[in-house]
């Protein structure tokens, strides 16, 4: 129902590929109070999730949801930290060279997976190949386009060979595409391994109901010893947010992934109940056709710009829980610029209208999900275009037929959000660029083409940042998207979970997890 | 008897094709493809190639449609498009919850509108009657998703008595499988309760007036039995009809309230498939839910004959 619903649906079906990472993260995340007892050993805890899961082989997966298992089943080869780095994990270290195109990955030794079988540079190799191979369908073969070929020199030792230089290539490796599989597991199971995956991580699953329950339970290989603590974790999927919010008033659930915006203030108030709101990767934006209609011509679009009230559309749909955003990197990302932005102001948007000469404004059809959150915020913005005289028709529609259309080029306006990933480049090259295969606007601008590329060949933070920026303020000003906020991420659990941090990446992170 | 089991058995057969037609004709007229939704957007149009081919969705829509004919008439419903599991496991094992909750619905909507509607008709006109108005209207009016979250409030969140949501399959505790469906089967059950009680007080009373109650009454039989014995039993022939109608509209509140209560059903198969365009899945479990509300009808017109042995099937 709420945003965070629609974007985490718009996003299972956005796909890509995911961040994510381990929550390997140690004792300075205790939280106060507890320094008097540690981490207390066994039991259950019980998680409730927004959706099914749709798989659970990190090879297949497309589904947002699913990377809420994964991380608990697979530890990925780099992890993030909660300000969204890149660390070492499953590889210790590595090294960059060749003019950013060779990789070579050092991993962790003594690593086993679930059913006791090494970790190894074969293992990496023999799941990359298999994602490789256009016959298994793998959705993670779009990560892995760049690589040319792969070795290993020895057994904890893997050299990548890109065809051209490609920065975020690390964190692909803190998500799915980093998430490696016991290659005797996938031989053994072969079709059925979906259903029975093998991993590294600290849980390993005990039985995947149809009912939609997950259950895992604690690996008893894992390599880091004396973790996790939980005996047992179980995963209900429920769909509708307020029954998710219920189930952890109840005690049903000890930890759920999304509270309801409108319950964020009164859930402060419950008893035994922890909450957070925190900036998460992702952006509540528009997406507008400059291809075809009015919106074609960049002073209409920039007239939309204007005449949004960020603030009033963020009191009415995230009841105030989170910031106005103007670019696709959010104050979680290291390439956020609190300085840009544009003003809302009605005299700006007329003179636009004036300037494409239509100072009469015009009438455009706005798609959105037929969630009714989304249709509330069409509203919002239809009565708000009203006011400079852009007429607004609402068609609400299902989510694929909304994507469907947007892929296709099937529409001249819509609301369609964007999930987030940790590294700016995975927010913004394949939606920016000419003919990228997420620029659902048909946008092309050789200079943003030029910086985004840039931005993958630079070797610096630094200097990446500088790139994107100079992207961001011409995205900003010709406005193929424009951005109404930046999704918070708000999740909530009982006050018996100790030990549990809440990450910008949504991922419930288990490893460190204690029950009171 | 027997020839007229046959013959509405065979009914099905037309009716089948027709559900079959319009569910495919609908699906693949939304926009959309499973090939999206198993490989994410970012595939390339080339990988979306590889894969219609390998699930046959490049084929034109005719040849698809008879290939899955001949399959369903070889009793093969195919398997999903998504895991490849196939369709009529699927089916078997989402089954189970939806039909517990539907029986308990019907058997408590039974249980409540059967003496409503008595009292109602018995005590026509005064405030009994009214009430059990009111009560009906109500009932009918609620839209089921709102009763769902104000039931889940008061009776899981405020008194805590009952679980908010969930299923705990039966040979895992009977107890707690019931406490799981109260809240549900409340739900589905009241607009059930309203139509029920309504159509037998309709009817009661028209047959109190007859001649033969009054004989009944003129032999000095007791009001208990004239009411239930021979009234109440030659009402009953309506409100067999409308039952056998709520089986439809309760698979279709089935699907809202399975996915509120997070029930793994076949209401909530029959959604993920249509967002997935899980066409395999889908087509199969609306075949099988039209063939058992079809099937349903067939029981009630067999029970006609029970209740009224003037009634003869030749």
């Amino acid at each position: 129902m709420a945003v965070s619903k629609a974007v985490t649906i718009a996003s299972s079906a956005l796909l890509l590929a995911a961040l994510s990472s381990q929550g390997v993260f140690a004792a300075h995340v205790r939280p106060a109070g507890t320094s008097h007892s540690g981490p207390r050993y066994g039991g259950t805890l019980n998680v409730g999730v927004d959706s099914d899961f749709v798989t659970l082989d990190p090879a297949l997966s497309s589904a947002l949801i699913d990377r809420q298992a994964l991380i608990n089943i697979f530890d990925p080869l780099l992890k993030l930290s909660p300000t969204m780095q890149v660390e070492p994990n499953l590889v210790t270290h590595w090294t960059i060279s060749n003019g950013g195109k060779t990789y070579a990955l050092y991993l962790r030794h003594g690593v086993k997976f679930q059913d006791g079988t090494p970790f190894n540079a074969q293992a990496v190799v023999y799941n990359w190949k298999w994602e490789m191979n256009p016959k298994n369908a793998s959705p993670r073969i779009s990560d892995l386009t760049l690589v040319k070929s792969l070795s290993t020199p020895n057994p904890y030792e893997v050299v990548v060979n890109l065809s051209a230089p490609y920065t975020p290539f690390l964190s692909v490796l803190a998500g799915r595409t980093g998430m490696i599989s016991s290659p005797t597991a996938m031989k053994k199971e072969g079709k059925n391994y979906p259903d029975h995956p093998v991993g590294t991580g600290p849980f390993e699953v005990v039985s995947w109901n149809p009912e939609g329950n997950l259950v895992l339970k604690k690996n008893p290989y894992y390599w880091q010893k004396g973790k996790p603590y939980l005996n047992k974790v179980v995963y209900t999927p429920i769909v509708e947010p307020t029954q998710e919010y219920d189930a952890l008033l109840t005690g049903q659930e000890d930890l759920i992934d999304s509270v309801p915006y409108q319950d964020v203030n009164s859930i402060k108030s419950q008893p035994g109940i922890h909450s957070e709101v925190m900036n998460g990767l992702g952006t509540t934006s528009l997406e507008l056709n400059t291809t075809y209609g009015p919106l074609k011509n960049y002073h209409n679009r920039s007239a939309i710009n204007y005449a949004i009230n960020r603030k009033a559309l963020i009191d009415l749909i995230f009841f105030g829980h989170t910031k106005p955003a103007y670019s696709q990197y959010p104050p979680s990302s290291w390439a956020y610029n609190p300085n840009l932005k544009i003003p809302y102001s009605i005299a700006d948007a007329k003179k636009q209208l004036k300037l494409a000469g239509d100072p009469h404004g015009f009438t455009v059809t706005l798609q959105m999900e037929n969630d009714t959150t989304d249709e509330q915020m069409g509203e919002a913005i239809a009565s708000e275009l009203a006011k400079v005289g852009i007429t607004v028709k609402l068609e609400p529609l299902d989510f694929t037929t909304l994507l469907t259309n947007a892929v296709d080029g099937n529409y001249e306006f819509n609301i369609l959000g964007w999930s987030g990933r940790p590294d700016p480049d995975q927010n913004s090259y394949a939606f920016d660029t000419t003919g990228g295969s997420f620029n659902f606007p048909k946008y092309s601008n050789p200079e943003v083409n030029k910086f985004l590329l840039q931005a993958r060949e630079a070797p610096t933070e630094a200097q990446r940042k500088i790139l994107y920026n100079d992207a961001a303020k011409i995205i900003l000003q010709q406005a193929p998207y424009i951005f109404i906020a930046y999704t918070p991420v708000i999740q909530a659990w009982s006050s018996k979970v100790e030990g549990y941090r809440e990450y910008p990446d949504d991922l419930m992170r288990l490893a460190n997890v204690w029950l009171k | 008897m027997a020839g007229f089991i046959i013959r509405r058995v065979l009914n099905l057969i037309p009716v089948a094709f027709v559900v079959l037609l319009v569910t495919f004709s609908l699906i693949h007229i939304a926009p959309g493809n499973p090939a999206y939704t198993i490989l994410g957007d970012q595939a390339s149009k080339s990988a979306v190639q590889l894969l219609d081919r390998k699930m046959g969705l490049n084929r034109p829509l005719v040849v698809q449609f008879l290939t899955y004919l001949n399959q369903v008439i070889h009793g093969n419903l195919g398997r999903s498009l998504l895991d490849n599991e196939p369709v009529a496991s699927l089916i078997v094992t989402r089954l189970p919850v939806t039909l517990e909750l539907s029986v308990l619905a019907i058997a408590l909507s039974l249980a409540v509108a059967l003496p409503i509607g008595v009292l109602a008709a018995y005590h026509a006109n005064t405030w009994v009657d009214s009430l059990s108005r009111v009560l009906a209207l109500i009932g009918a009016a609620v839209p089921n998703f709102w009763l769902a979250l104000l039931l889940v409030y008061v009776f899981a969140v405020s008194l805590r008595w009952l679980p908010s949501l969930g299923w705990v399959p039966l040979n895992q505790g009977v107890g707690q499988n019931l406490e799981h469906l109260i809240l549900p089967v409340v739900v589905l059950a009241l607009p059930l309760i309203a139509t029920t009680s309504r159509v037998l007080r309709g009817t009661l009373i028209e047959v109190l007036h007859l001649l033969y109650i009054q004989v009944a009454r003129a032999k000095g039989l007791q009001e208990r039995t004239v009411v239930l014995r021979h009234g109440f039993k030659n009402a009953l022939i309506p409100v067999v009809t409308v039952v056998g109608m709520q089986v439809g509209l309760l698979l279709g509140g089935v699907v809202i309230t399975e996915s509120i209560f997070s029930l793994p059903g076949m209401g909530q198969l029959v959604v993920d498939a249509i967002f997935d365009r899980d066409y395999m899945v889908l087509q199969g479990s609306v075949l099988f839910m039209a063939m058992a509300v079809l099937l349903a009808n067939l029981i009630v017109d067999l029970c006609y004959a029970w209740l009224d042995p003037r009634i003869r099937y030749n």
